[in-house]
């Protein structure tokens, strides 16, 4: 096998994983608990209560991370495909929108746990979705028709959440704290039930790569060869609306990941879409991963939000690669 | 064998009729040339038979089959297909063998079977390039390469030459010809330039969406006929035994 620069670079990604990992278990305030800790817990040497609960908790936002990074790439690039737009993000079709309006209102109605939110966040998402899909029932389901419900539904539904925010005075922050996205605020159960809906919209996605594959040549073409192209972007929105719905209601709308990821993961493994779905889990959860250790950094020892980082250091990465490779571009 | 059945089709967008009282069959191996002005029903008729569109009245069929059950065996190319341009060639080949391929995942078999076909009509090597950043002509080479790496006993094609310059035309032409007797695959296209219609066993003449005229080249490419269906005035000029005519624009 020929090895190339893009076989090297996606080698390397793969081992940074595990790194990823390493690094951000060591990670955080606290710093008695640092990369020794972490070594001796690999290799089951016991440690103090504190330190383990300490450990946990960062092993489980990490799994939030990568969580996060998997289910938003994969739905980001199902996206760009079956609506045939560049840029789309899990969130154009207002998937963020609706979870922000469902705990606003909740929020202004009543004092509400984070494990409540979740589900008020869920139901919220999936009602978008079930309009935007409505809608494009109604009136025949050409992508820009999708794209433009959505879009529409989006300003539709931050409208209103501004005006709700308004009123809900000083009790503001709490809903900021969504507004912003984060996994600090992950909880093991949130976790749980998060990734259930993001492994589903993935089974989904690989099931069908194929013929999601083909909508690269048009729709004409693509149903010429079999594919029932209405059906496969009707599924492909579901399966990417469930997986990024149960995200934002996990760990509110982490931006850009969902939109620098599968590019990445197309300038290096080219444009099919399995391959590229592949590479896309694995930028996805490095852009992730990383982001959510910066977050921890930047402003120690307070924390940084989640979006505010992956949009800083995802948007040059994005902006250098799009140069580099400008000329497949 | 009969290979195309076109049996009474008629399509009506609301009440308007594109195409009517359309007949014809085709026996494998055969060429048809579909010609006829802008706007007449080409298009239409490849789709009807693509089974992209379903005719309002009438039915075609391939080899006794309609084209929703014959997927495997018709390989279709749009006059404009609507492709990504980030994609690079080889994902494009490769995403054009759909339903042709049955495994899960691309094969070394499928990659080889796609390239043999590419390196057919092209002798430097694009397939990594974006499609975008090849020219029309090339474009339309890689996503024919494409239909025939599909293997199908019918291939239907809408304006196969469009944009191309005449040494691609005529190898494209040639090659139409070749597998059509050597491999017996049947072959619908539609065109602009009458005089290439010569390499075809029939022409479907349209007028107003209804066959004006249907039948082997020397009988269908006739001064009055064509003069009648395009509106316009023509010179002929005899080239061999074909006939080529030209509007009185000099």
């Amino acid at each position: 096998m020929k090895i190339s620069v893009n076989n090297i670079i996606s080698i390397i990604l793969v081992f940074l994983l595990p790194i990823s990992f390493l690094i951000s278990l060591s990670t955080g305030p606290y710093s008695k608990v640092g990369f020794d800790q972490v070594i001796q817990a690999i290799f089951g040497i016991k440690l103090q209560s504190t330190y383990r609960d300490i450990l946990n908790y960062r092993l489980m936002r990490t799994l939030a991370a990568l969580l996060l990074g998997i289910g938003l790439s994969s739905s980001g690039l199902t996206l760009q495909y079956t609506l045939k737009n560049p840029l789309a993000d899990p969130y154009l079709l207002g998937i963020s929108s609706g979870a922000i309006f469902g705990v606003t209102i909740a929020e202004y109605f009543g004092y509400y746990s984070y494990y409540q939110l979740y589900f008020v966040a869920l139901v919220g998402s999936l009602g978008s979705l079930g309009f935007v899909l409505l809608i494009s029932a109604i009136f025949r389901s050409s992508s820009t028709t999708i794209i433009i419900a959505g879009i529409s539904l989006s300003y539709l539904l931050s409208g209103l959440t501004t005006i709700y925010m308004i009123k809900l005075g000083p009790r503001i922050p709490s809903v900021l704290f969504w507004l912003f996205g984060s996994v600090s605020f992950t909880t093991l159960n949130t976790l749980e039930r998060s990734s259930v809906l993001v492994m589903i919209s993935l089974i989904i996605m690989f099931y069908n790569w194929k013929a999601i594959n083909t909508l690269m040549l048009g729709e004409d073409l693509s149903r010429s060869l079999g594919v029932k192209v209405s059906y496969i972007r009707i599924i492909s929105v579901i399966a990417a609306s469930l997986s990024t719905a149960a995200l934002v209601a996990m760990a509110g709308p982490v931006g850009f990941i969902g939109l620098a990821a599968p590019w990445m993961a197309r300038l290096i493994v080219g444009s099919n879409f399995g391959k590229a779905l592949v590479m896309s889990l694995l930028t996805g959860s490095l852009l992730a991963i990383f982001s959510d250790i910066l977050a921890r950094l930047v402003i120690y020892p307070s924390e940084a939000p989640l979006t505010a980082i992956t949009s800083i250091f995802g948007a040059p990465v994005l902006i250098y690669l799009a140069l580099k490779y400008r000329g497949r571009l | 064998m009969e290979s195309i059945y076109v049996n009474n089709v008629s399509y009506f967008i609301k009440d308007k009729e594109v195409i009517k009282d359309i007949n014809f069959s085709l026996n494998e191996g055969e060429i048809l040339a579909i010609l006829g002005p802008n706007g007449v029903g080409k298009t239409t008729l490849l789709k009807i038979m693509a089974g992209l569109i379903k005719p309002t009245y009438g039915s075609v069929l391939l080899y006794g089959k309609p084209p929703e059950e014959s997927r495997n065996i018709i390989s279709y190319l749009p006059a404009n297909p609507n492709i990504d341009p980030y994609a690079n060639v080889e994902d494009i080949l490769l995403a054009q063998l759909y339903g042709n391929d049955k495994k899960f995942f691309i094969s070394k078999d499928d990659i080889n079977k796609v390239r043999k076909w590419y390196f057919n009509f092209f002798d430097k090597n694009y397939l990594k390039t974006p499609f975008s950043n090849l020219s029309s002509g090339e474009q339309r080479l890689v996503l024919l390469s494409g239909c025939f790496a599909r293997n199908p006993k019918i291939i239907l094609l809408d304006e196969p030459v469009a944009f191309l310059d005449i040494t691609n035309q005529a190898k494209i032409l040639t090659f139409i010809k070749d597998i059509s007797v050597k491999m017996k695959i049947t072959v619908v296209f539609t065109m602009h330039e009458i005089y290439y219609a010569n390499v075809s066993n029939k022409i479907l003449l349209l007028k107003n969406g209804q066959v004006k005229s249907y039948g082997d080249p020397t009988s269908v490419l006739k001064k009055e006929i064509i003069e009648d269906v395009y509106k316009i005035k023509l010179k002929e000029v005899s080239l061999d035994d074909k006939k080529m005519f030209f509007p009185n624009i000099f």
